[in-house]
């Protein structure tokens, strides 16, 4: 008899730890979750890049500054950030991508291809500050 | 993290002990010094182990580690209690498992290193999954084990970490070419062929080489893997309804073409009609389930041990059975619990690939789960594969641990560099 009140007993702490472990976890991880939510969230400066408009097909855009800090795209298309109306420009010509505190430009496989300081730009490369970008008649100048 | 107070950590190596000493209690004569040993190591070793990684390895999430532990311990229970004779090896895979972990953690430098080269990664995991076809033999129905000496290993545990590395990589470097759309066809916005052929080969070798294999649940996986992986990375739906197309229209093929794809779903649609035959395995564990209640049966007091497999695919109707719904909830609830933490680590990593590397992990063991879950209670045609951290096999359970060690790297690694 006592060996049966026995292992009922134990059959009901084993299925408790289970429910206990479960339960302390959950609430430490609420706990968790509760500061973090109300901690101060510092602010982040976004530090803008700008695109300078060297040559164009246009007259009105040359000298233009295009400032930005998130992806911008470029192409002939209408869904572009930018879009170029020439006809040596792709739908989907290029993009530049922030990576980390640096920026990216990736040629989309375009038919004219992208020209970084006179050189045909294969796949991706990270811009630096003056760096000269051709694409199509367009000439942009990449400051930051 | 201060509201993890160290006691918590006592629970869940509490369950060997107390298993071990319901056993004795029940009956005394029967236990073996040997099993008394294990238990005890296993129960220093699952308190010390999360213990130490807070002490050594700074910014370390510590609530995964302890899930884990727990599901192991889970696991060594079922195993006492199912197949004693496996105890010691699911003892011994467990401790392998964890010093694996701890080495993929301290030599993480080197291991992502080889994300920046995914088609090695997607060259390796088809040679992988190549070589189980010329040198795969066949163990319960599934041709998807090599025999090395002592040991089986099934290597579609450790292929499938190997294409979570590819999808990863390959789809950060080309997510903008993958995003941008180029053609229109319809409502479907796709990019030129030529770049969704490198997803597609992936895709449809997985399924071709684990129809070929016979086995059903791994290439579920993996295409569930595959499409998830795209979605994450890219967010356009036409990928996912490219998938499902392909998914509808191969199920289709193999149901016609396969003979044992066409039992699975006779069964699932209606087992009693062979319930003392081809069904009797999904019958038995819907009766295990169903005998549980709400409370279950209590530990050693049902009958799991008439379910064929009960202790690798069949582990849950067997937790269900003897601990009930509280029990089973208490799985499935770690098995989340684990998911939204790994979520939280991908979501503050400003590495991409690293993000795209630990939301697979995480979702990639979740699916797993489900798969299995679903099977077991009959909501999806039954798929045979492992439960992680809790069935019985050195494979899977080598795999998920170097897979938690993974993210637990790069959960360390991201934290470093915030502070």
């Amino acid at each position: 008899m006592t060996i049966k009140i026995a292992v009922v007993a134990l059959e009901y702490a084993l299925l408790f730890c289970i429910c206990a472990f479960i339960y302390k976890t959950m609430r430490a991880m609420y706990g968790d979750l509760h500061d973090k939510a109300y901690e101060e969230t510092k602010v982040t400066v976004n530090k803008k890049v700008a695109l300078v408009i060297l040559q164009s097909y246009d007259e009105k855009l040359v000298n233009k500054r295009i400032l930005f800090s998130d992806m911008l795209t470029l192409g002939r298309g209408v869904d572009n950030n930018i879009v170029l109306a020439d006809a040596y420009v792709s739908h989907h010509h290029a993009v530049i991508s922030p990576v980390k505190n640096q920026y990216q430009l990736e040629d989309l496989h375009s038919r004219n291809h992208t020209y970084v300081n006179e050189k045909v730009l294969l796949g991706k490369i990270f811009l630096q500050n003056g760096d000269i970008i051709k694409i199509g008649t367009t000439v942009f100048k990449f400051e930051r | 993290m201060y509201y993890f107070k160290k006691k918590v950590l006592f629970l869940q190596a509490m369950l060997p002990a107390l298993a071990m000493l319901l056993f004795y209690v029940k009956d005394g004569f029967v236990v073996k010094q040997e099993n008394v040993i294990i238990t005890a190591g296993a129960c220093l070793i699952l308190v010390i182990v999360p213990l130490i990684a807070q002490k050594v390895l700074k910014n370390i999430d510590v609530y995964i580690l302890s899930l884990v532990c727990f599901l192991c311990s889970i696991s060594l229970i079922m195993m006492l209690r199912l197949r004693i004779s496996l105890y010691h090896t699911q003892f011994q895979w467990i401790v392998v498992g964890m010093i694996l972990m701890f080495c993929t953690i301290v030599f993480s430098e080197k291991i992502l290193r080889f994300l920046d080269y995914p088609y090695i990664l997607g060259v390796l995991s088809i040679l992988i999954i190549g070589s189980v076809l010329l040198f795969g033999t066949e163990i319960g129905g599934n041709r998807n084990w090599i025999i090395m000496g002592p040991v089986q290993v099934q290597p579609s545990e450790f292929a499938k970490l190997l294409i979570l590395g590819f999808l990863a990589a390959y789809l950060q470097e080309n997510k903008n070419m993958l995003n941008l759309p180029n053609r229109h066809w319809g409502f479907l916005y796709l990019p030129p062929l030529r770049f969704l052929a490198p997803l597609v080969t992936i895709w449809s070798m997985a399924l071709l080489m684990f129809v070929y294999q016979r086995d059903l649940g791994s290439a579920l996986l993996f295409f569930g893997m595959a499409v998830m992986m795209t979605y994450a990375a890219t967010s356009n739906k036409s990928y996912v309804f490219l998938a499902v197309v392909f998914f509808i229209i191969s199920a289709f093929i193999s149901y016609l073409a396969f003979g044992h794809v066409r039992v699975r779903v006779a069964i699932w649609l209606n087992p009693w009609a062979d319930p003392m035959g081809q069904s009797y395995q999904i019958v038995q564990s819907l009766f295990a389930l169903g005998y549980g209640g709400f409370f279950g049966t209590g530990f050693w007091q049902g009958s799991p041990d008439i379910i064929p497999a009960v202790y690798t695919d069949f582990i849950f109707s067997a937790i269900g059975e003897e601990f009930g719904f509280i029990g089973v909830f208490s799985v499935i609830m770690a098995y989340l619990l684990i998911f939204f933490r790994s979520v939280k680590i991908a979501l503050l990593c400003q590495n991409e690939k690293y993000k795209l590397l630990s939301f697979g992990l995480a979702g990639t063991m979740l699916l797993q789960s489900f798969i299995i879950l679903a099977g077991v209670t009959k909501l999806l045609p039954l798929t045979g594969i492992t439960l992680p951290f809790i069935s019985y096999g050195g494979s899977s359970m080598v795999a998920s641990f170097i897979g938690i060690g993974l993210l637990l790297a790069i959960s360390t690694k991201e934290k470093d560099r915030a502070c």
